[in-house]
């Protein structure tokens, strides 16, 4: 191993007969084409399915890493199931070299799913504590049937050794090894069946930063090795940044924006990839940035914004024309009245309260002066926008939320509350980006934040 | 501190006008502070003669990797080391807010020991002469007192009637009952001069204490709350308890405090399950029950490493403005030394139950000293440019089970010299005049040669300098 290290330093390529390198992408081994995975809702009366992944584009090249990052919730971990089968799509398709995969099924899948493993994020979890490690590594080659039992033995022993381990380990427990360790033993089970595309789901995110750097040395050097492609999820960015050679942003089941990483690190074109960005605490104290802090949460992925996914926490929203040089105080608090009055409406009640609303009490918002005082309070509103908010509040005063909410939508909304963005081209690597900005009608987001 | 001083104002003697003069007021200093779990096995030595000090306003950050002891140091601190965990004699956690420490004072008389009065009774030097006590001046210089020189370790007069205390001597001497935990002298106005010994409070006094002027967050929000009470009974309930607040007034009170902690729409939230609340909103609710007693200490366990970026980057703000408004004293813990460089002063490096390096913040990321510290930042992604592998450190942090008689790092350390096996490192300034960056390796200080850097380590632990004796400084308070 250590000679083909030294070997690998001095010339560039490695020897001939080594499989694919990574740096020879090009050819694309996936193609993900309007996947959407949703959950059904539960509810007796169906309700509204949770729309994990909502329509989502991307290839992946063979040998290439690429990265998915996004808060939690965002539909990273659902995505990277999807593409491997183990949650079902509910329309779109994955194509696999050409292979159309969310439609296989019988023998097929399971020849296909050799093809494609996982790594999954937490090692504690993952591994099974009454398998010795032998066992677990060898699991799925016995349930492919791969070669003869001694044979099996042999390659578990070679991939304990491949990923850092000692042959030894191979009648050892699951609980006699270390978090760093346990997750070695999971790479070795993802690659038993040497797999060409491996989804490492938060791989090393449990871990502490020396022994994620151990892991991911070892990541790389797997994927030189053996040609792999991987898609590495995370929410460690400086992972992210040191891993991957392109990277997807997620957003609420949508890619925000996707292209090459050091290009997306350095020039971030999405307002959304801007605010993670510069999120990411820098091990540099004397770094002073500004810092871009979103408001709130992600709204429900079971009843996501209308327009752009992005546009209840964007620092860069669009404003409609006649409100463009609203003070900027302003138009944040009329942003969260209106994401406070959706909140309400949307409000489970205990069942006291639902009968005293069905008896006429206001009982979803029954401070709604108060509320608007403290919102608005030390505000300079102009007569316009007082006028505005003054109907809103006599709707709401009267219980009539929707239509409150409709005569702000109707007043306040701009493109990005009415029309999602598509994916458009940015900068000359191959990136796009999802963002009414990038429109030349209006001011790019760099300009805006 | 600027308006009256409580201590002072009960001080006939006018002389001492020196109140808040003095550049460092600190809130509470850990001195030597040994926990360790007494297990079946073996004595896991958690905490392992930790010292550092926090001062008023200032946050003060613990970083270190999984089983480093930072999580048990704070719990040491809240008094919640439970069986087989003990913290052992010789340590101390002196708290010194001068109103509590003097509510303490009238509320527990018996408990309550005059420094002053000891101080003119007992003369410490005494103690090293007494050959009754196996007691050994190392034991007290340890505690952030300048380094004596390589040839005159001569510490008898830095020497304190607090810190002979401390060491577990005051019982023996008649000085101290076993369950006083007070300590004022009432002719200094000093804050260093009264405080209340946390490692000696129990049951009623300690609960005051915890939650009333020490308050934590701890990692899962969701696990800090309980799931059957609404958020604002869960912070009713600490007002009730700690300030008698109930009622109306408390829901008041619990709506101003989730405001305060920028949860919108407060008077609505109040009355909502936890698993209403998203999770940022709940280490948010977390916060507020924290803040509830306004406590002068709060203790955040890492408190954003279940959290996305984008939630971690609004809760550090959140800890940054209540810092600024509150005056709080903040000790951090946590694994990310992003988040370290974020939002500490000054900064713990935890290593195998001990601090291995001290230092502001700018100084450590500027010139991290220790081996480990480096190695710890080199391993961080990207913080060398172009750097293809990212360098890493052999092998795994030890279970910290025997006596540090040697380097506990230097099965790992790439500097490592034949005497890191024999010699514990003490903590050293890093170079004459680097008096705030202290670092325990045998490499430092830097302008000392080999020999005389061991010698000067060696006498540090202990001063008679004999080989054979060298775990008794360590070992001195094992057993009660």
């Amino acid at each position: 191993m250590s000679q083909h290290m030294s070997e690998s330093e001095s010339e560039p390529r490695r020897d001939a007969d080594r499989r694919v390198s990574s740096d020879q992408h090009g050819e694309t081994l996936i193609e993900v084409d309007d996947l959407k995975t949703y959950y059904e809702g539960n509810d007796f009366f169906g309700g509204q399915p949770v729309k994990a992944v909502d329509g989502v584009n991307f290839e992946i090249a063979r040998g290439e890493t690429l990265g998915l990052v996004g808060e939690s919730g965002c539909g990273k971990t659902t995505l990277g199931r999807t593409l491997i089968r183990l949650e079902e799509a509910t329309d779109g398709e994955v194509r696999y070299d050409g292979t159309e995969v969310t439609s296989l099924s019988g023998s097929d899948l399971k020849q296909w799913r050799r093809n494609a493993q996982m790594v999954f994020q937490d090692p504690q979890s993952s591994l099974n504590d009454r398998m010795t490690i032998g066992e677990i590594v060898r699991e799925p080659l016995d349930v492919h049937d791969w070669k003869t039992p001694r044979e099996r033995r042999e390659h578990v022993r070679d991939l304990l050794e491949t990923v850092g381990l000692q042959k030894e380990h191979y009648y050892r427990y699951p609980h006699q090894f270390s978090g760093g360790q346990r997750q070695r033993i999971g790479i070795a089970r993802a690659l038993a069946l040497e797999p060409e595309f491996v989804v490492l789901d938060e791989p090393v995110s449990a871990l502490d930063v020396s022994v994620q750097a151990k892991v991911l040395n070892l990541l790389e050097d797997l994927q030189d090795e053996f040609g792999l492609t991987y898609l590495f999820i995370a929410h460690d960015l400086s992972v992210v940044r040191h891993i991957c050679d392109r990277v997807a942003v997620m957003y609420l089941g949508n890619i925000l924006e996707i292209g090459p990483t050091e290009e997306l690190f350095e020039n971030p074109a999405n307002p959304y990839t801007h605010a993670l960005l510069s999120a990411i605490p820098e091990p540099d104290p004397t770094v002073d940035r500004d810092r871009i802090i979103l408001n709130g949460t992600p709204p429900s992925p079971r009843d996501p914004p209308s327009g752009c996914p992005f546009s209840t926490r964007c620092p860069a929203k669009i404003r409609p024309e006649e409100y463009a040089d609203m003070d900027d105080d302003v138009w944040e608090a009329i942003n969260l009245f209106r994401v406070l009055l959706d909140e309400r409406a949307r409000a489970d009640l205990s069942i006291r309260d639902r009968v005293r609303e069905f008896r006429g009490k206001n009982v979803r918002f029954d401070e709604i002066t108060e509320v608007r005082s403290e919102l608005f309070g030390d505000l300079d509103l102009s007569a316009d926008v007082e006028r505005h908010v003054d109907q809103a509040q006599e709707y709401v005063e009267a219980g009539e939320f929707d239509r409150a909410r409709e005569y702000l939508a109707e007043e306040f909304d701009s493109i990005c509350d009415r029309e999602a963005p598509s994916l458009c081209t940015v900068g000359d690597a191959g990136r796009s980006s999802a963002c009414h900005r990038h429109d030349d009608e209006y001011a790019s987001p760099d300009e805006e934040l | 501190m600027s308006m009256e001083d409580p201590i002072e104002t009960t001080n006939d003697d006018a002389s001492t006008a020196t109140t808040s003069d003095s550049s460092s007021e600190p809130i509470v200093t850990v001195r030597n502070l040994q926990t360790a779990f007494f297990t079946e096995k073996e004595v896991i030595r958690a905490v392992d003669g930790v010292s550092f000090e926090i001062e008023v306003g200032e946050t003060v950050g613990i970083v270190g990797e999984s089983g480093s002891g930072k999580s048990v140091t704070a719990r040491s601190i809240m008094g919640l080391v439970d069986d087989p965990g003990r913290i052992l004699e010789g340590s101390s956690i002196r708290y010194h807010h001068p109103e509590t420490v003097e509510n303490y004072a009238e509320e527990y008389p018996d408990h309550t020991v005059d420094l002053a009065a000891a101080r003119e009774e007992f003369d410490p030097a005494d103690l090293l002469e007494d050959p009754t006590l196996d007691a050994s001046a190392a034991e007290f210089a340890d505690a952030g007192e300048p380094v004596p020189s390589a040839d005159d370790i001569d510490v008898a007069d830095d020497i304190d009637v607090a810190d002979v205390i401390d060491a577990g001597y005051g019982e023996e001497l008649g000085l101290v009952d076993e369950d006083d935990f007070v300590f004022v002298d009432r002719s200094s106005a000093d804050r260093e001069d009264n405080y209340v010994d946390v490692t000696r409070t129990s049951g009623e006094s300690l609960r005051k204490l915890r939650g009333g002027n020490i308050a934590m967050v701890f990692q899962d929000p969701l696990t800090s709350l309980n799931p059957v009470y609404t958020v604002g009974n869960q912070i009713k309930e600490a007002l009730r308890l700690h300030q008698g607040i109930t009622g109306k007034e408390a829901t008041e009170e619990a709506i101003e405090l989730l405001e305060a902690v920028g949860i919108p729409d407060a008077p609505q939230r109040v009355s909502e399950y936890p698993h209403q609340f998203s999770g940022g909103m709940r280490q948010r609710a977390v916060i507020a029950m924290a803040l509830a007693c306004d406590p002068e200490l709060l203790i955040c366990d890492e408190p954003t490493t279940a959290l996305d970026v984008t939630i971690q980057a609004q809760i550090l703000e959140l800890l940054e403005d209540l810092q600024e408004e509150r005056d709080l004293a903040i000790m951090f813990i946590t694994h990310d030394m992003g988040v370290i460089a974020e939002i500490s002063d000054r900064v713990n490096v935890m290593y195998a139950g001990e601090v291995i390096e001290s230092a502001d913040v700018e100084t450590l990321f500027a010139e991290p000293s220790h081996p480990y510290t480096q190695g710890l930042l080199e391993s961080i992604p990207g913080r060398q440019v172009g750097a293809d592998r990212l360098s890493t450190i052999e092998g795994d942090v030890p279970t910290p089970n025997e006596p540090a008689t040697y380097c506990r790092f230097a099965p790992r350390c790439p500097k490592a010299f034949e005497a890191c096996d024999r010699v514990h490192p003490e903590s050293v300034p890093v170079d004459d005049g680097a008096e705030d960056h202290r670092v325990s390796c045998l490499l430092y200080p830097e302008s000392e040669s080999e020999a005389d850097r061991i010698a000067l380590h060696d006498r540090l632990g202990d001063p008679e300098s004999d080989p054979e004796g060298a775990g008794d400084a360590t070992e001195g308070g094992e057993s009660r």
